[in-house]
């Protein structure tokens, strides 16, 4: 199922993380989340990052979509050290680099479609007049254009998950990090939403961060990393010995 | 974020919401109506309350008279009124109206089927029926033609024509008075007509050239707009009337005592509605707040979507604070057309001609009072929706 890195020769990560830690303290204890993870992230490559509950994985994915800070280690995106960044600035990268999916689609309640991928276009200024062919372009890619001034609550739980890679896609930023997110999804819906990503990477080169416990889901992935106990133990597994 | 991006998305938000927020819009949209009602109405209200105080002593009637040298009623006096003194007078800041009368210094007398009957008699000008806000029960009161042309026209008092005809309506009666004969062309009536139905009422002008022992025009009463002006005029009256003629015996009465009582009353009625107001106000306030605090809880995750899709603090304040205002803006709003409506009907109903200004800044009032509630009540939700951290606001159940 794994097709070839689209990793090249020479080219720069979009994502170059190195010695990155995360601890808290509970009491005089201290709980150690995430150790000394190296990662790197090319353009239009799927890496999967996966491990068992409470391994670090989301930890790792709010720290690249800088939700949280680390508490030591580097992050660099396209060359740029990112951990330096003010709120305002924090706020500037997600809106135009990065595409967030979570595990249960999370869409606005009680909006429509077109508001749910209309916001990150607000945020980020887009012009009235450009928005509606934008939220149209994001939906035909995961074939959701149908349904563009539906109700979000009425959708059912693949469409949904569909809404929000596209909500993720539309401002089209150059990495997707996606926290689980055909972790409520049936077989034949968790293939289409995995389907739509390698699509994405192919067409845009927009890289893709997947979370996932999921053997299966890893298989669609390049290249997968396997997070235990907060410590990276693989840069690449065999997923097909 | 855009500003039309932002007022569309507040707007829609609060929509969306609007049974919630139905509670909260009522309760400022009746207190922004009721203040609209009072302070534009108020004045009329006013004016139609002190119009209204003959039947309680005529606490806005000022008494002035000339008393000269000593206080014998037969002694002709040399000093009176002079023309430009009562004119003066009459247009006196503060002052509505102002009558100059002159009363026989004994009774007059009147015949009929052989009876002689006695009775007061006061000599007026067409002012004096609206300084003492007296109306013709029937027929017509002196105006000022009667005055003017020295007509021999009467207004009696009811009782006085009930004692000489029989009746009360004796309009175009002929009656002799002191061995004249005038028409009846008016019965007395009105709200303070009380101690005044056993009297007669001549023109000035005639009762001066026709009645004997007819006492010297040295006795006016003016009538002020409303009690808060009746200090104002007490104090200014005897420059006003020094800069014209003598003012030798002057003599000023105001009720004081019931004025006093009346301002007291009017006051306390005043304060405890502008408490019912402000108090629902206040409340619409809490409403606000409350609205937005419980919006900001149960909206913790949209509050992380969004700051996950890119919005800075100030945007999620932004929104949340328009939403506040949007809030208190539509219920102003409200407010103001039901202001504006009972003002219609009120004005209506009373027959007054409320102030358009009034109102208008009444309106201006109003926004600028619910933009200051809705920031009063919703910044301090919106900052702490602002502050949320990405991932407690996202993981948040």
């Amino acid at each position: 199922m794994s097709e070839p890195s689209p990793v090249q020769a020479g080219e720069q990560a979009l994502i170059h993380v190195r010695g990155l830690g995360k601890h808290y303290l509970n009491g005089p204890h201290r709980i150690d989340v995430l150790r000394d993870v190296d990662l790197e992230v090319y353009p239009g490559e799927i890496v999967g990052v996966m491990g068992p509950s409470g391994s670090g994985k989301s930890t790792l994915l709010n720290i690249l979509g800088l939700f949280l800070s680390p508490s030591k280690g580097t992050y660099l995106f396209s060359g740029r050290n990112v951990l330096d960044l003010d709120r305002s600035a924090q706020a500037a990268f997600r809106r135009h680099e990065i595409g967030f999916v979570f595990q249960n689609s999370d869409l606005l309640e009680h909006s429509t479609v077109h508001e749910n991928l209309e916001f990150p276009l607000i945020y980020a200024q887009v012009p009235r007049r450009k928005r509606k062919a934008l939220i149209l372009n994001a939906l035909t890619l995961v074939n959701m254009g149908h349904r563009v001034h539906h109700q979000t609550n009425l959708l059912s739980g693949g469409e949904r998950q569909r809404v929000a890679v596209a909500r993720a896609l539309v401002n089209r930023p150059r990495v997707v990090l996606a926290d689980e997110p055909t972790g409520h999804l049936d077989r034949e819906n968790s293939d289409v939403i995995l389907d739509y990503f390698q699509e994405i990477a192919r067409q845009a080169a927009t890289a893709i961060v997947l979370i996932t416990h999921d053997i299966e889901v890893a298989g669609f992935c390049q290249r997968t990393y396997f997070l235990e106990n907060g410590v990276l133990i693989s840069r690449e597994i065999d997923l097909h010995p | 974020m855009r500003v039309d991006d932002l007022l569309e998305i507040s707007l829609r938000q609060v929509l969306r919401q609007g049974r919630r927020n139905a509670g909260v819009v009522l309760a400022i949209a009746l207190g922004t109506a009721g203040l609209i009602v009072i302070i534009t109405m108020g004045q009329d209200v006013k004016l139609n309350f002190n119009r209204d105080l003959e039947l309680l002593g005529g606490a806005t009637r000022i008494k002035v008279e000339l008393l000269g040298p000593d206080s014998d009623p037969d002694v002709i006096r040399v000093e009176q009124f002079h023309d430009d003194t009562v004119k003066a007078l009459r247009h006196m800041p503060g002052v509505v109206d102002a009558t100059l009368v002159a009363q026989k210094a004994y009774l007059a007398q009147s015949s009929r089927r052989d009876q002689i009957y006695g009775f007061f008699l006061l000599a007026v000008d067409e002012h004096f029926w609206s300084v003492n806000s007296f109306e013709a029960r029937a027929g017509r009161l002196i105006g000022a033609a009667d005055v003017k042309n020295r007509r021999r026209v009467c207004v009696l008092g009811a009782d006085l024509a009930k004692k000489i005809f029989g009746k009360a309506n004796v309009v175009g009666q002929v009656l002799p008075i002191d061995e004249e004969l005038y028409e009846v062309i008016g019965i007395l009536g009105g709200l303070g007509v009380s101690d005044r139905t056993g009297w007669a009422f001549l023109p000035m002008t005639t009762a001066q050239d026709r009645i004997s022992h007819l006492k010297r025009p040295t006795l006016m009463y003016l009538r002020c707009l409303t009690w808060d002006q009746v200090n104002e005029v007490y104090t200014a009256i005897p420059g006003v009337i020094r800069a014209r003629q003598s003012a030798d015996g002057l003599k000023i009465d105001v009720a004081w005592e019931r004025l006093k009582k009346v301002k007291r009353t009017f006051w306390w009625v005043q304060f405890f509605t502008y408490i019912a107001i402000a108090a629902t106000l206040i409340l619409g306030g809490f409403g606000i707040w409350n609205i937005m605090m419980v919006g900001v809880r149960a909206r913790t995750r949209e509050i992380g979507l969004k700051k996950a899709m890119g919005a800075e603090d100030l945007d999620i304040l932004s929104q949340f604070l328009t939403e506040a205002l949007c809030l208190s803006l539509c219920s102003a709003l409200v407010g103001i057309a039901l202001g504006r409506l009972a003002v219609v009907v009120l004005a209506m109903v009373m027959g007054s001609h409320p102030m358009e200004n009034l109102f208008l800044a009444c309106a201006g009032l109003s926004v600028l009072f619910a933009l200051a509630l809705g920031v009063g009540a919703g910044l301090a939700p919106s900052i702490q929706a602002s502050r949320m951290e990405v991932v407690s606001a996202v993981q948040y159940e």
